[in-house]
């Protein structure tokens, strides 16, 4: 078991903290006391931020909605599907019709990526929810 | 009887308290007296938390100064049924005897290492600090002060004797303790005016507190004594209407009303608070009435929590035994 | 006996925050003395009703 210091993914404060690891898994999370900016201080979404990593709820496989239901396929099929649907939008509505929404659960680097990819694809509308 | 200590490794020795805490967790580590030592341990920059299993790595471990980060909780919520080495300061130690009480701690295979305040640097005491009366963990198996060079010890337990023991360390020269304790005295009387100023004020002292609250339920997280798998506190439980900032002050009273009757002022509530509420210093005032009512001295005593136990001599009076202050 | 030790603290707790802990009382009264149970009753909402409001029921507007 040991502590190891990282940095909240929420919000753009970036408070200190210890997540608890033991196992290899992510089983909690401390505030970190000596941290400059949170001096061991935490909001109840930082108490909680180990949560999502092993939820059960967390997303195991790609998922296509086909007649209302989402059904996992293969990356392929998804990324193939992604592909071939968004460029059909962008050849009718232009690029600009479609929106692209990041997620404090991601790393900065998955965020960038996914700006890369709307200004490739040719769409301003990209957000997320810190607002970074 | 306390006695003065040192290493005989001469790298050891060389390290502030004549390494004489990593002699000891070394012996506990290689007697397999415990599966691991939790105590604090320094990375060159930040001091944390860490639970040492291989005797190679006690030399991480330090003494905190202050503060401390509550060890024994930390060891209830992650290392259950371990048969852990706790090296904590005074509080950390106290915390151990009440989770142990409340089944939360099983003390068999907590072995207690305590190192005294009074040995510390006075720098940076948290306010409950301040007003801490327990300066020395001698409620643990055994406990140290360390000073520059080497360490005194004492032992008050066989199990401390037989850590202290196989530690194999060499006796040392006596030394004297800073004394900053006496320095902060006039400080620690400071911290128990509230109490006088009149009902009205206090009432709207104490909800302009509460009202700060954002709900983090950080205090609940960090308090030893929370020890509830079910929190009334909780969403869905209906004491507390949810979806409301600053929560309603039922909050706070009723985790006043909770942990009062034990409260070791370990001060991790109002470390906890983001909004700097002076949890501490309210339930540590109540808890010094309550334990004058019921001469109760929690983290010391071995006497389960007044408020799920009574005395015999209770069944015959009728009148209430606390008289109420105007 | 347990809930005379927490009455005394409820008691205790009440003044520390600074309410008044004549709000709460603790009397030990039968079953069967269905009369004396309605006259403490009567009595007491008399002795609370004379108290005021009670201050965890009065919230300030917080200033937006």
């Amino acid at each position: 078991m040991q502590l190891v210091p990282t940095i909240c993914p929420y919000c753009g404060v970036g408070c200190g903290m210890y997540l608890v690891v033991d196992g290899g898994r992510a089983i909690g999370t401390e505030p970190w006391v000596r941290h400059p900016i949170s001096e061991g201080k935490l909001c109840i979404k930082g108490w909680r931020a180990h949560e999502f990593i092993n939820h059960p709820d967390r997303l195991k496989s790609p998922l296509v909605r086909r007649d209302g239901v989402l059904e996992p396929v293969s990356w392929d099929e998804a990324l193939d599907f992604a592909a071939e649907r968004l460029s059909a939008i962008a050849g009718e509505y232009g690029p600009d019709a479609v929106g692209f929404l990041a997620s404090a659960k991601c790393t900065n680097e998955e965020n960038y990526l996914l700006q890369k990819l709307a200004r490739v694809f040719g769409s301003p509308h990209i957000d997320h929810c810190a607002r970074l | 009887m306390k006695k003065y200590w040192k290493s005989r490794n001469e790298q050891e020795a060389a390290l502030p308290g004549g390494g004489v805490i990593q002699a000891v967790a070394r012996a506990i580590l290689e007697a397999g007296a415990a599966e691991g030592v939790f105590g604090y341990s320094s990375d060159g920059d930040d001091v944390r938390p860490a639970f040492l299993t291989d005797a190679q790595s006690v030399t991480a471990l330090t003494v905190p100064g202050r503060p401390a980060y509550g060890l024994a909780r930390l060891v209830r919520d992650y290392l259950r049924g371990r048969r852990v080495a706790i090296f904590g300061l005074t509080c950390d130690i106290r915390a151990v005897v009440e989770l142990a009480k409340r089944n939360s701690l099983d003390p068999d295979r907590v072995l207690t290492v305590g190192l005294n305040c009074d040995a510390m640097p006075q720098a940076h005491p948290r306010p409950n600090c301040l007003r801490c009366e327990y300066p020395r963990a001698f409620m643990a198996d055994l406990e140290i002060s360390v000073g520059d060079r080497a360490c005194a010890a004492e032992v008050h337990s066989e199990r401390g004797e037989a850590v202290l023991q196989a530690a194999g360390l060499a006796e040392a020269p006596p030394f004297a303790l800073p004394g900053g304790w006496e320095e902060t005295a006039a400080a620690r009387a400071g911290e128990f005016t509230l109490r006088q100023a009149d009902r009205k004020e206090r009432l709207a002292y104490w909800f302009s507190q509460f009202d700060k609250c954002i709900k983090c339920y950080g205090c609940r997280n960090a308090c030893p004594l929370c020890y509830c798998k079910d929190c009334y506190l909780d969403a869905g439980r209906g004491l507390v209407p949810g979806g409301q900032l600053a929560p309603a002050r039922l909050f706070h009273l009723t985790r006043l009303a909770h942990v009062a009757d034990s409260c070791l002022n370990c001060g991790q509530c109002e470390a906890a608070c983001p909004m700097e509420i002076p949890l501490a210093r309210l339930y540590h005032m109540l808890h010094k009435e309550l334990s004058g009512i019921f001469g109760y001295r929690p983290g010391v005593d071995s006497a389960p929590p007044p408020l799920i136990s009574f005395d015999e001599s209770e069944k015959a009076k009728t009148e209430s035994i606390f008289a109420p202050r105007r | 006996m347990f809930a005379r030790r927490r009455y005394n603290m409820l008691r205790a707790l009440l003044d520390a925050v600074g309410m008044d802990p004549e709000r709460v009382r603790l009397t030990f009264i039968s079953a069967s003395e269905g009369a004396q149970f309605a006259q403490t009753v009567k009595e007491f909402v008399e002795e609370i009703r004379a108290l005021g409001p009670n201050p965890l029921k009065v919230r300030e507007v917080r200033e937006a």
